[in-house]
């Protein structure tokens, strides 16, 4: 009996010690793959998330989510979020009361802009919102493309090519087509060029400014084939033949609009001045808000203006130096309708709109990721080699869920536009915002909650004046110098 | 090896491609089919996702490519950009020029959806996949009022038969099973449902007993009529006409109007109006190594599958014979057709009446509806190719 006892207490302890030793294992093996996952590509690993919570608040996710569900105005309780906001949610809309009064609130409001009124077939979309650039292989899967090429048209908007290679079957599904023209090895052809029914030529971009970017991983086999090798490089930049680049498009297709893309930088005037006297049809100001499907952190997170400031900044010149001709398409940062009516509003034409969509795409389907833990949701929308198996897009949920974002936002952006008592989304301009935080004020030149807009107007006037002068007082210095050689030469 | 290039793998390019495969022996043909998908989409069957059931918009792709590669023909996904047929070459977005020696155009007419101001794709459509999609997603929701309105075909003034419409059959089949699911859902009664044609009367291809059928099945549904529709402008919740006054519809459902083909106008191939010129075997008027197959054809009339099958048909049978030396058999055409009326019923119309001919057979009743199902799974089982063709 007593040996039979001794033998058990032998085992259990036996037992406990094995656990011990499970459990300590356990932990290691644990600590050792969260150490693994923190040093991996945060492209290809639930680390993503990190990063997407870090530029989407949960809010916005559930909202979109919302949008994408229901096709409905989406609606939350518990208030707006206050604290540390992105520089848009710093600005409010002013609502009409008395003023202005001159119509009722509840007519049918019009969305539709056009971009490049002065080319022959200028691009007219149904509401002031563009699908952004986003290529296939390097960045989004051919599905993505095709769905998002597919929404364009049920929408009234427009798909871009982004700088991945031409994609038959999302020509054929937009109704509407942008080229953008990169530097990449593709889409250079003349026939290209003619199939396009506009053409931004990518000279650099928020999350990248004018770096070159390199692709060499997780590639589809169609991308490595149609480039002859199996590392890409798309450089940005300049073209030393800028110049002739602009009346070359012209010449192969005459009819359509023609701009150019660039980062939103602190020098953006005098790139507008150049890009006027280029005579180019629209201008696209890529914020750094903007994202990317993968761009070196330094630059993505480091570089660059907001996109509303820089909006704000860019029909400021080009009022003050009446240009009317040229559309300015806002990109990077937009959420939803409100930041889309607030871009319109600081003087953007349209809005380049990315990750709201790939959420709405994505609707319904992450459900999919549940017992493949690494893989992030974004798989399901972005390209890959066939060697890293992921879960195929439903084309079909996709394009309708994205299609219900946009008939929320147009929903959404004429419940704004009513609320301000105006009758088409061209009338909403600069008077429309009230700045909710000091720092808005000053970056956007808005009247505040404290001042009222008459005081507001006047010092904004006098603050204007006296910055004009400022970058006039160089010129006039350099010039009375030189005169004053002159006079003791 | 002579090299023939067959433009689009729809009905008739899916077909010419079939009867190429099955006259001719592999080592006499180099064959190559181009099309910028490389899945099919079925269109008749679109009009049931239109009718309230989305989803079953993606259950009819066909795998095209595989069918082609398959039966060693070469496929290529690309835009067709432009013909020339001088140097006998159709040049591609991104690939090389492809040199033929034999060219079979069916690459289908596009809609000409900005040729009525305001009209465009987000009014709502049945014609493609994305576009029935988002119909039966809408008409799901409560709705009070929908309008299906067919666009104007614009045919060259020598054209015959004359038709107005660009494809009204769509138009019926989705009113008519519409208004069967909104019965089923015993929601019928809060919505206004009215067709718009251009044509003097509904079914105008098929001849006067169907077209009297059709007339008295939309009456006997509620369903309102307005022929002989001039349309003027289009804005979101309103069709405006020329001659009389606006309809208020706050869906819509449009078969788009057809120009013609914009390639055979940048190729200059076209008859001015967009339309392949085709003489009775298919063959264009000025180039005899050029055929015309399907809606891009002057002669395809009604814009129909059967018709395009028949077509190919014809023009790969003139094909072969002109390399054997044989008498080709010009195109007879006929209409087939059956039309969806819902709860299992259709209507079948076999008739050359539109022709001049004086015959016209009509069934109403399940077995019709039975014939087209099955024609439908047919067709996607066996990818096109099926074991007997039109």
């Amino acid at each position: 009996m007593g040996t039979t006892v001794g033998i058990m207490g032998a085992g259990m302890v036996a037992a406990l010690a094995v656990s011990v030793l499970i459990i300590m294992w356990g932990a290691r093996f644990l600590a050792h793959r969260a150490e693994h996952l923190l040093g991996s590509s945060a492209r290809t690993s639930l680390m993503e998330l990190f990063y997407t919570l870090q530029a989407w608040s949960g809010r916005e996710i559930v909202l979109t989510l919302r949008r994408a569900e229901s096709g409905k105005p989406a609606e939350h309780p518990m208030g707006s979020p206050v604290a540390s906001p992105p520089l848009l949610d710093q600005v409010a809309f002013d609502p009409a009361t008395f003023l202005p009064s001159h119509s009722p609130h509840t007519r049918d409001i019009r969305l539709g802009t056009e971009i490049g009124p002065r080319s022959p077939r200028p691009l007219r979309l149904s509401l002031p919102v563009l699908i952004a650039p986003m290529g296939y292989g390097i960045g989004l899967s051919a599905d993505t493309k095709v769905a998002l090429a597919q929404v364009s048209s049920v929408a009234g908007s427009a798909a871009s090519s982004g700088e991945g290679p031409y994609l038959p079957e999302e020509r054929a599904y937009a109704q509407r087509w942008i080229l953008q023209w990169s530097k990449g090895p593709w889409n250079h052809s003349r026939a290209v060029i003619q199939l396009a029914d506009m053409v931004e030529i990518h000279l650099g971009q928020g999350a990248e400014a004018e770096i070159a970017v390199h692709k060499n991983r997780r590639l589809p086999r169609r991308l490595n084939r149609m480039a002859g090798q199996q590392s890409i490089v798309i450089h940005s930049g300049i073209p030393r033949s800028f110049t002739r680049l602009l009346p070359y498009l012209r010449r192969v297709n005459p009819q359509i609009p023609i701009g150019v893309k660039i980062p939103a930088s602190q020098h953006v005037e005098a790139d507008l001045a150049v890009l006027a006297a280029l005579s180019v049809d629209f201008i696209t100001l890529d914020g750094s808000e903007a994202g990317s499907a993968g761009s070196p952190a330094v630059i993505s997170d480091h570089f660059g203006i907001p996109t509303a400031v820089a909006v704000k900044r860019a029909r400021d010149w080009m009022n003050r130096h009446q240009v009317r001709h040229i559309s300015l398409i806002a990109s990077g940062g937009a959420k939803g309708a409100a930041d889309i009516a607030k871009l319109l509003a600081l003087g953007a034409d349209a809005v380049d709109v990315g990750s709201a969509l790939l959420f709405a795409l994505s609707h319904g389907q992450l459900a999919k990721f549940v017992p493949s833990f690494p893989q992030g949701p974004s798989a399901l929308v972005f390209a890959d080699s066939k060697a890293h198996p992921h879960p195929q897009l439903d084309i079909g949920q996709a394009v309708l869920h994205a299609s219900r974002w946009f008939e929320a936002t147009a929903q959404e952006l004429r419940v704004i536009l009513q609320a301000l008592g105006l009758d088409t989304a061209r009338d909403l301009s600069r008077s429309a915002l009230i700045a909710r935080t000091s720092q808005a004020a000053s970056l956007l030149e808005l009247p505040t909650a404290e001042h009222p807009p008459a005081t507001g107007r006047l010092t904004q006037q006098v603050a204007s004046l006296a910055q004009e002068y400022q970058r006039l007082l160089p010129s006039l210095e350099l010039q009375f110098s030189l005169l004053q050689s002159r006079h003791h030469a | 090896m002579h090299k023939v290039v067959i433009l689009g793998a729809r009905f008739g390019g899916s077909a010419t491609a079939y009867w190429l495969h099955n006259l001719f022996r592999r080592r006499h043909l180099d064959i190559t089919v181009v099309d910028q998908w490389t899945m099919m989409t079925y269109r008749p069957a679109l009009v049931t996702a239109a009718a309230a059931h989305p989803r079953l918009a993606d259950n009819w792709h066909i795998a095209m490519q595989r069918r082609c590669e398959q039966a060693g023909q070469r496929f290529v996904r690309d835009s067709i950009f432009r013909i020339d047929p001088q140097k006998q070459q159709v040049h591609l977005a991104s690939h090389p020029p492809l040199p033929y020696d034999t060219l079979f155009v069916a690459t289908g007419s596009d809609p000409g959806w900005q040729t009525i101001p305001g009209l465009g794709a987000d009014s709502g459509g049945v014609c493609e996949d994305y576009l029935a999609r988002q119909t039966g997603d809408h008409v799901q929701r409560p709705f009070r009022s929908i309008a299906f309105a067919i666009g104007p075909l614009a045919q060259a003034p020598q054209d015959r038969p004359r038709v107005s419409g660009s494809l009204d059959l769509p138009a019926f089949e989705v009113s008519f099973l519409l208004d069967a699911w909104l019965r089923k859902q015993g929601r019928r009664s809060g919505v206004t449902m009215t067709v718009v044609t251009p044509a003097p009367v509904p079914g105008e291809a098929f001849g006067p007993k169907s077209s009297a059928f059709l007339l008295r099945e939309l009456s006997r549904r509620h369903i309102d009529l307005i022929t002989n529709a001039r349309y003027a402008r289009v804005e979101s919740g309103a069709i405006h006409f020329a001659d009389r006054k606006p309809l208020y519809a706050e869906k819509m459902m449009w078969v788009p109007p057809y120009h013609g083909s914009k390639l055979l106008r940048v190729s200059g191939l076209d008859d001015g109006y967009g339309w392949f010129p085709a003489d009775q075997y298919g063959v264009h008027r000025e180039w005899p190594n050029i055929y015309g197959v399907g809606d891009v054809s002057s002669t395809a009339l009604p814009k129909l599958g059967h018709i395009a099958m028949m077509q190919a048909r014809t023009a790969v049978h003139h094909f072969y014979a002109l390399q054997r030396h044989g008498t080709p058999t010009p195109f007879r055409p006929y209409v087939l057709h059956v039309v969806w009326l819902g709860r299992g019923k259709g209507m079948l119309t076999m008739s050359n009446w539109l022709y001049g001919g004086g015959r016209e057979l009509m069934h109403v009743g399940v077995s019709s509806a039975l014939a087209k199902a099955a024609f439908d799974y047919g067709y996607k089982v066996f990818s096109g190719w099926m074991p007997v063709m039109p």
